[in-house]
């Protein structure tokens, strides 16, 4: 497949990237890394007038420490970021997690910032960084803002972005002390996106739970957090039973989607298998 | 003479190439003032054309011409049917680009031809066709009920045909036998896939053309573009080059390849299409897509009387090279390896508005197999045998070969004792038992189970006189040539088309064998009819057993011949010459003798030969089998079913293949891995999926799920040997053993792990959901199950 | 594929139904979709559709298969193609109103048939977006058909020719609407009129119209006419999945492109009908 024609700019700095972004209007696309970008654009299911490749900007891809949290480059690939000491050390399940995205040639090109601004729910990324409260920074030449998680992911394949905006980074808060962590993908193949997955910190008390993360990949059109879980699980038990009363709560309000791939029933029920699957991982 | 090339697992001499990909495939060449093609195809299912307005498209940048189906309608032909299966077979017209009527998403209505590969992409958007939208006609079963849709108006019905074969006396066995299984099975559609996309490449030289295709078959492809284009066949020449893998979706007369040779003929320059793989996804022939209904009656002790099968096999929406056979070869497979008194087979041909069907690894075979092997665990489960058990009780005795099956196949060889036996106790059967025993006790959400499948096929396609009796419109022989020259060197010249199996090597093992010469001084040529002049091609693994055999015979006419001059030279009689590792010798007087490469020299100067003696001792074979070849082995699948999720997770695969004579054992491990995944992928992963609307949904390979390493279990492969008789080299042939055996070892160990829970199928591909929904569905009675397979009854005697 | 769409506003049948046939109201309410032209039966029609990174442009045209004023049913059949691509979208639309205690019930039934590229995937790239795009219609629709309309504020540049001619149209009853005259095609520039989307609340949800239209020119054309002329857009208006964010109210089982079209053709049908009196 040969891509329809499009201007392609490669800037050199931010700033050109965001004046670049904001002169080329809203039938322009950002080129992260391309993975999801690259097949659409082959098939011709996108036909940007223009194309701004972020490849040779200085610093997007740094993962530094700013104290009570690590801010991810969004250009920083997969492969990057799953090697990171920073991400190893205080954001154990976006490595987890990082490492079920695709295959390691993908990992090598695909980036942070692109599998999220994608805003796929499929993706495994965006309910990561929905249960770790991620923040995006975002820029344009209007100036930067900050968007949360629990903002950003506004629909199918639709972020809170603006056109002219570009995502920078993403700023997650570390843990900290006491948590577990779990991402669990249930996919038919290696390489297939997930049917579902969830997302799971939970911090331990003891033989209890006092406080606990859980997001779901694929049960609605954007990730969805599993508000309902964490409540009934919160403050209880780290039981069996508690937890499989808890995930029983998760498919509650979803909308999975029906695809090939499975139905909208069989997604609501893996829901609470593998939330159940994922608290006892991360309580473990 | 020594043996130490053939057997010896030799790494495949042609891999560094291929595998970097550094070398000839058709895409890698664009000879100066390539034009490149582009297709536009129908995103109809069904569909009046009702205008096609390329003149915006003629337009654009680059483009030299554009065509439309009705433009070449008075000189593209028609795509042939090489097996006219019945004398009343429906066999409508297949125009290679569309003229009037579409009748499956993808298939071709305009071309353009560009100077710029990606400017004939966007130009084919410039094209406007208008379409007058027909029913999609999707379902077999509705397709045949009364008053239904056509896919072919002209034709009055949607059967093709319909084709009975009958041994024995099946009322007998079916009445009053005391276990009558009744079983629905659905072979889903495939997508071959294989690595290299179809491409093709027609380059004209005044009145002649070379066309370079990634096609299986050069030899029947050149015979055939000269039928459908009124162009000599001496005029043609057909090169498949480097080819990568076709699955039997490369042995085909694909309208593209009619198309490029047209478009060449016209515009005089040399022009090129590859497709891309959602392209081909939608427009390679797809694979099975049959319902098999299926009824089998037995005996209390587990012996079989007989089978029925009744079959409806997809055509697609016409018949193209050997469409409406492929369904019929699995008409002698249906016993597999059993004994039993009568045989009935039916099998419709059904046209739906889908892209047509056709020989796919295995072809005919699998599906066969799968319904069998199937059915004798739904037996032994019906009787509470062991699996195993019930097949020892009705499988051939090795003491009983030759044996003339209820199908009327003579299976010349074959020891399923001995492999399965092997099988077991590589896999550890016993104990395994135990396990499952032990987690259905426990009540383990992860339940085990064990998957049987004792198979065996025809392959080595084939005694030209049985494919006559079944109208296949071609012989089964191959030819070889060696060519001996001045340095003595060879060249091995055989009309079998390697497409990756590693042709190359192994028949330079060969014949560095039947030679004496080094391994290295061999060159094995292929794939171009103007070097190799005749052949049947590969496909069918026929290549060794057929192919094989005839470059055997080929080196013995060279030795033959050789033994001439060597006496001769050696002033000796023939009779008292010996020829051991390249070298001829007087018997009892060793330190006298010439080798080959002296012989060869000799032969080639020419000073000194016997009166009548030819100067040279090149030579040429053509090999007819007197029979098929019958491989068999025994299948062992252990699968960890998630009963939560529904996962099926494989946790052992052992097969014990008896494929005969192992000329290269690697190889031979190559064929059995590739085809386990192919065959596993069958059973839980891959289908070709159209919506009520007749649109494929699984265009990229984000739907269609192909397993990667990633995904299959490590696989434990071993050998029993027993030599097939009707070959001198007692070779049998691999590749399509494993894709055979293993689809229904791992449909078995699912049902197997499940069949407390009431669980009697899982329709394929066992996806997690499918594997959930059979567990919910155990409640409800069997026979009313939709989609599992009917009901498990038994009637009779002694009830 | 098959669709429903059911909603309810509060306005008496007879007034739903004369809205209704109000081809500029009807077509601010259609997120994405530009009418470009009516030719004899046939009315011709843009849709884009943005999806993330994905955008896929329709071109198509419309015609009335049967209208059943007493029972207030419409039908109709329209057919698109993508503006680039082979794929296709066609549908049969039937529009029923009934009254309900003063309220009036609209039942939209599609049958629709999606080619191409977007129908060739597993994941259904606009199912969710098709579901949204109804219901944005439906809302925007319901919006309309409650507020009084044609009173409703125009945008200022083209506001001057506007109120004149609008009076007539609420009380207008549908059988003295089928007996005016058709109008001539006009040609695009006069048609142009930019005021159409502002012309309710629920229109405020659109994209905004593309600034620097030469309105006051086309307006003063506009007076002469009997009717109010064509709207036609300049420029294509995507549908925007930002524009309709929140809380996703979507019905899962409505399928997605068909609900794009099915909107589209409900326009046209409009339209046309309003042309033929």
């Amino acid at each position: 497949m040969i891509p329809a024609t499009f201007d392609y700019v490669r800037p050199a700095s931010l700033d050109d990237a965001v004046r670049a972004l904001s002169d080329a209007g809203e039938d322009a696309k950002v080129l992260a890394g391309g993975q999801s970008l690259m097949p659409l654009l082959r098939l011709r299911l996108a036909v940007p007038d223009a194309l701004i490749d972020l490849d040779r900007i200085e610093g997007l891809r740094e993962i530094r420490d700013t104290g009570d949290a690590i801010v991810i480059g969004a250009m920083a690939t997969h492969h990057q970021v799953i090697r990171d000491p920073l991400v190893r050390a205080h954001l154990p399940l976006i490595a987890q997690a990082t490492q079920t995205v695709a295959d390691p040639a993908v990992r090598h090109r695909g980036t942070f910032g692109g599998s999220l601004a994608h805003a796929d729910p499929a993706g495994d990324l965006p309910a990561v960084a929905s249960a770790l409260d991620a923040v995006f920074l975002v820029r344009s030449t209007r100036g930067d803002r900050e968007i949360p998680a629990s903002e950003f992911f506004v629909d199918w394949m639709t972020s809170a972005m603006e056109p002219d905006e570009l995502l920078v980074g993403v700023r997650v808060p570390k843990l900290g002390a006491g948590w577990g962590v779990h991402y669990e993908k249930f996919h038919r193949t290696a390489q297939a996106w997930a049917i579902v997955g969830v997302a799971c910190a939970v911090r331990r008390d003891g033989d209890g739970i006092e406080d606990a993360r859980v997001a779901l990949t694929n049960m609605g059109p954007a990730p969805v957090r599993a508000g309902a879980v964490e409540t009934a699980i919160r403050g209880g038990p780290a039981s069996q039973d508690a937890i499989r009363a808890a995930a029983a709560q998760a498919p509650a309000g979803t909308e999975p989607p029906t695809d090939l791939h499975g139905s909208s029933e069989y997604r609501a029920h893996l829901a609470t298998v593998l939330t159940a699957r994922a608290l006892t991982a991360a309580a473990g | 003479m020594t043996t130490q090339e053939v057997g010896s697992p030799r790494k495949r001499s042609e891999d560094a190439r291929l595998i970097t990909g550094r070398t000839r495939w058709t895409d890698n060449m664009t000879p100066a003032g390539t034009l490149h093609v582009a297709f536009l195809r129908s995103p109809h299912a069904h569909a009046r054309i009702t205008g096609v307005d390329t003149s915006q498209a003629k337009k654009s940048p680059g483009v030299v011409a554009v065509f439309s189906g009705r433009d070449l309608a008075e000189e593209q032909g028609a795509l042939p049917c090489a097996w006219v299966v019945t004398e009343d077979m429906k066999h409508p017209d297949h125009p290679p680009m569309a003229v009037n009527e579409v009748r499956y998403v993808g298939e071709p209505v305009a071309c353009v031809v560009d100077r710029d590969k990606a400017a004939a992409v966007d130009a084919l958007e410039e094209i406007d066709v208008d379409y007058e939208p027909l029913p999609a006609v999707v379902d077999m079963e509705a397709a045949l009920a009364e008053g239904a849709d056509l896919v072919h108006d002209d034709l009055g019905t949607n059967k093709s045909y319909t084709w009975v074969f009958e041994n024995g006396d099946l009322d007998a066995a079916m009445r009053d036998a005391p276990v009558v299984i009744e079983r629905r099975y659905v072979q889903q559609r495939l997508i071959p896939t294989a690595m290299e996309p179809r491409s093709v490449l027609c380059v004209p030289e005044g009145d002649e053309f070379t066309l370079y295709s990634a096609t299986q078959i050069p030899h029947i492809l050149r015979l055939m573009l000269a039928m459908v284009t009124g162009i000599p066949e001496h005029r043609i020449r057909v090169v498949a080059p480097d080819v990568g893998g076709g699955f039997g979706s490369k042995l085909q007369v694909y309208g593209e390849e009619v198309l490029a040779l047209l478009l060449a003929r016209r515009l005089g320059r040399p022009v090129k299409w590859t497709e891309t793989r959602s392209e081909g996804n939608m427009t390679v022939h797809h694979g099975r897509d049959q319902i098999q209904r299926l009824t089998l009656a037995a005996e209390r002790d587990g012996r079989i009387r007989g089978l029925k099968v009744d079959l409806l096999a997809d055509m697609g929406a016409y018949l193209m090279l050997v469409t409406p056979g492929i369904p019929l070869l699995g008409a002698f497979m249906f016993n597999g390896i059993y004994k039993m008194d009568a045989l009935s087979f039916t099998c419709t041909g059904v046209f739906t508005t889908k892209v047509p069907t056709d020989a796919y690894r295995g072809a005919g075979r699998p599906e066969a197999t799968f319904a069998i092997e199937r059915m004798m665990d739904e037996l032994a489960a019906e009787l509470d045998i062991d699996p195993i058990e019930v097949r020892r009780r009705n499988w051939i005795k090795h003491e009983e070969f030759p044996y003339e099956t209820i199908a009327g196949l003579t299976y010349d060889s074959g020891n399923y004792e001995a492999a399965t036996d092997k099988a077991l106790e590589l896999f550890g059967y016993d104990k395994l038992r135990a396990e499952q025993a032990d987690r259905r006790e426990r009540q383990d959400p992860v339940q085990l189970g064990i998957g049987v499948s004792t198979f065996t096929e025809m392959c080595g396609l084939a005694p030209s006189r049985v494919l006559g009796s079944l109208s296949y419109g071609a012989g089964g022989w191959e030819h070889a040539s060696v060519r001996v020259l001045a340095s003595g060197k060879i060249e091995v010249i055989t009309g079998a088309s390697a497409h990756g199996q590693g042709h190359e090597t192994a028949w330079a093992q060969i014949t560095a064998d039947r030679l004496g010469v080094p391994f290295e001084d061999v060159k094995v040529l292929h794939g171009d009819t103007a070097i190799s002049h005749k052949g049947m091609d590969t496909y069918g693994s026929r290549s060794l057993a057929v192919g094989g055999v005839a470059l055997f015979s080929a080196c013995e006419k060279v030795v033959d011949k050789a033994r001439k001059v060597a006496a001769h030279l050696l002033e000796a009689s023939e009779q008292d010459l010996e020829f051991t590792g390249g070298r001829f010798s007087v018997r009892g007087v060793e330190q006298e003798g010439k080798t080959l490469q002296e012989v060869a020299l000799a032969a080639f100067l020419a000073h000194d030969l016997p009166d009548g003696i030819e100067p040279s001792l090149d030579s040429e074979v053509t090999f007819d089998p007197e029979n098929f070849s019958f491989p068999h082995g025994t299948h062992l699948c252990a699968a960890e079913v998630d009963t939560e999720t529904g996962m099926v997770k494989i946790r052992k695969y052992v097969a014990v293949d008896d494929v005969g004579k192992v000329v290269n054992p690697l190889i031979v491990e190559g064929q059995v891995h590739g085809g386990l995944a192919q065959g596993i992928a069958q059973a839980l992963y891959e289908e070709a999926v159209y919506d009520a609307e007749g649109n494929l949904t699984t265009t990229t390979m984000a739907d269609y799920l192909i397993p990667s390493a990633m995904d299959l279990p490590t696989f434990t492969t071993d050998r029993t040997e027993t030599p097939a008789t009707s070959n001198p080299m007692g070779v049998k042939g691999v590749g399509e053993a494993g894709t055979i055996a293993s689809t229904p070892a791992v449909v078995n160990a699912i049902v197997d792990a499940l069949r407390p829970h009431g669980v009697t199928d899982v329709p394929m591909p066992c996806t997690p959901e499918r594997v959930w929904r059979a567990l919910r569905a155990e409640s409800r009675p069997a026979a009313t199950e939709p989609g599992a397979g009917g009901g498990l009854g038994s009637a009779g005697g002694d009830q | 594929m098959e669709l429903d769409h059911d909603f309810t506003v509060p306005v008496p049948v007879d007034q739903a139904w004369s809205v209704l046939l109000d081809v500029e109201r009807v077509a601010g309410c259609m997120p994405g979709a530009t009418l470009d032209s009516v030719e004899g039966e046939e009315y011709s029609g843009r849709m884009k559709v943005k999806v993330g990174a994905m955008t896929i442009t329709y071109r198509g045209t419309a015609r009335i298969v049967s209208a059943d004023e007493a029972a207030r049913v419409l039908t109709l059949e329209a057919s698109a193609k993508e503006a680039r691509g082979s794929g296709t979208a066609a549908a049969t639309v039937q529009a029923r109103l009934n009254a309900e205690d003063g309220t009036t019930r609209v039942a939209v039934h599609t049958k629709l048939n999606v080619t191409g590229r977007p129908a060739q995937f597993g994941r259904n790239i606009l199912s969710e977006v098709g579901a949204k795009i109804i219901t944005r219609f439906a809302n925007a629709l319901a919006a309309e058909l409650e507020s009084p309309g044609e009173t409703a504020p125009a945008v200022s540049a083209t506001a001057p020719a506007e109120p004149a001619e609008r009076p007539a149209e609420p009380t207008e009853h549908p059988a003295e609407a089928a007996e005016r005259p058709a109008e001539p095609a006009e040609s695009p520039a006069e048609a142009a009129e930019p005021e159409a989307a502002a012309e309710s609340g629920a229109a405020a949800a659109l994209p905004e119209e593309p600034a620097g239209k030469p309105g006051p020119v086309e307006a003063e054309a506009a007076p002469a006419r009997p009717e109010r002329p064509l709207r036609v857009a300049r420029e294509e208006e995507a549908i925007d999945l930002l524009e309709i964010a929140g809380p996703s109210i979507a019905k899962r089982a409505v399928p997605v492109i068909g609900g794009l079209v099915a909107l589209l053709l409900v326009i046209r049908f409009l339209v046309r009908r309003r042309r033929n009196r």
